[in-house]
């Protein structure tokens, strides 16, 4: 993995490319779900929520920055070519969460073939659709 | 500005217009049942979702000649149907029933019938008028007394008579004969019953179908003197072998037990 920007490089199994994503999908509903509860008044879950939004946010950052220049570029150690970080699965994936940064790096760039694909799966929420 | 262009392009369907506006031919092709797209679009603005109108239009427009072409193969096939013969609607005419009663009359359904009988039956109800009535009920007369139960039956009075001295069956046919044999001394029963019933029956056979009597006569007495013999149980008839017409079946049947007797 290369961080162009930031001038940084990692060599590591793209399986822990999608855990990381597996990750930041399917915490990204525990995360707003927090967030409501703070705003509702939650003292008591105040500390530990702050230091996992806090990884959360920092993981986030690192993998799916504001700033799409920023992401991350996958490269295959032999050839030195630009991987396919994202297969349809997790993209489906990212889709599904209800992460807007995920959502958009989703849909950043698909294919016709995809959008179709993924228009007819199920469980997409109504904030993906729209 | 990538922002903003975030921000429209949130959705699937934002991405699937704008993807129509960019390529609308891959897109197209890309449809494979544009029917079933149109359902899911619709599904997703009931669950409220917005976006995707484009990509709706463009999905009417490949849906549209689809529907044509299903429509085109399915109307113009003419239907033919089959010729259907229709049956009128049975309904209980007053006739009808009269022609039911009259045969449940014929063939009582609880009880099994010989062929022959029915036959016989059938055969006297052809000829019209009160006659067919009269010999009707003189020919179940004559049946009930020729039928063996039925002589049994009549000749119980008579042993009884006779006395508690019987021992053996055979002894007492023969005792049971030789009663029947003495005039005046028959049951009195017997002797109406058979007075009356045969007379009237060999007058009436011999009115509807002389030629009946005559085959009976040609091997027998007269019919008077028969019947005059039969009332008075005089034994006197010539047996003949030759009782082999059917049409005088009493005759048979009356000495065919009289034969019996005999021989026991």
């Amino acid at each position: 993995m290369r961080w162009d920007k930031a001038g940084l490089e990692a060599n590591m199994n793209i399986l822990i490319v999608h855990a990381i994503v597996i990750l930041l999908s399917s915490y990204a509903e525990i995360s707003d779900q927090q967030e409501k509860g703070k705003k509702s008044k939650s003292p008591k879950g105040k500390g530990p929520n702050a230091v996992t939004e806090l990884r959360y946010n920092e993981l986030l950052e690192m993998w799916f920055p504001v700033k799409t220049e920023f992401a991350p570029k996958g490269l295959l150690l032999n050839t030195v070519e630009e991987a396919v970080l994202f297969p349809d699965w997790i993209k489906l994936r990212m889709i599904r969460s209800n992460n807007t940064r995920l959502l958009a790096a989703a849909s950043e760039d698909l294919d016709i073939d995809q959008l179709v694909l993924f228009v007819q799966s199920f469980g997409i929420p109504i904030q993906s659709m729209t | 500005m990538i922002y903003v262009l975030f921000d429209i392009c949130r959705g699937l369907l934002y991405c699937l217009d704008k993807a129509v506006e960019e390529s609308p031919e891959k897109m197209s092709e890309s449809i494979l049942d544009p029917r079933y797209m149109k359902t899911i679009v619709e599904v997703q603005w009931k669950r409220g979702a917005k976006g995707g109108e484009k990509f709706f239009r463009l999905l009417n427009q490949l849906a549209a000649p689809e529907e044509e072409s299903i429509e085109k193969f399915q109307v113009p096939v003419p239907y033919n149907p089959r010729p259907v013969l229709i049956l009128p609607e049975l309904t209980k005419t007053p006739q009808d029933q009269m022609l039911g009663n009259s045969l449940l009359s014929i063939i009582p359904l609880n009880q099994k019938r010989k062929t022959s009988e029915i036959k016989e039956k059938q055969e006297l109800m052809d000829t019209s008028g009160t006659e067919d009535l009269n010999i009707r009920s003189l020919a179940n007369q004559l049946l009930h007394l020729s039928s063996p139960t039925g002589r049994r039956r009549s000749s119980v009075p008579l042993l009884e008579e006779a006395g508690p001295s019987t021992h053996i069956p055979q002894i007492q046919r023969r005792y049971s004969m030789t009663q029947e044999k003495k005039p005046g001394e028959g049951s009195p029963f017997e002797k109406i019953q058979i007075g009356n019933t045969v007379g009237q029956l060999v007058d009436t056979i011999r009115e509807v179908e002389p030629c009946i009597v005559k085959n009976a006569l040609d091997v027998q007495v007269s019919v008077k003197e028969q019947v005059f013999v039969f009332g008075f149980g005089l034994n006197c008839i010539p047996f003949s072998p030759t009782f082999s017409v059917s049409s005088h079946f009493y005759l048979d049947a009356r000495k065919s037990h009289h034969i019996a007797v005999h021989f026991f």
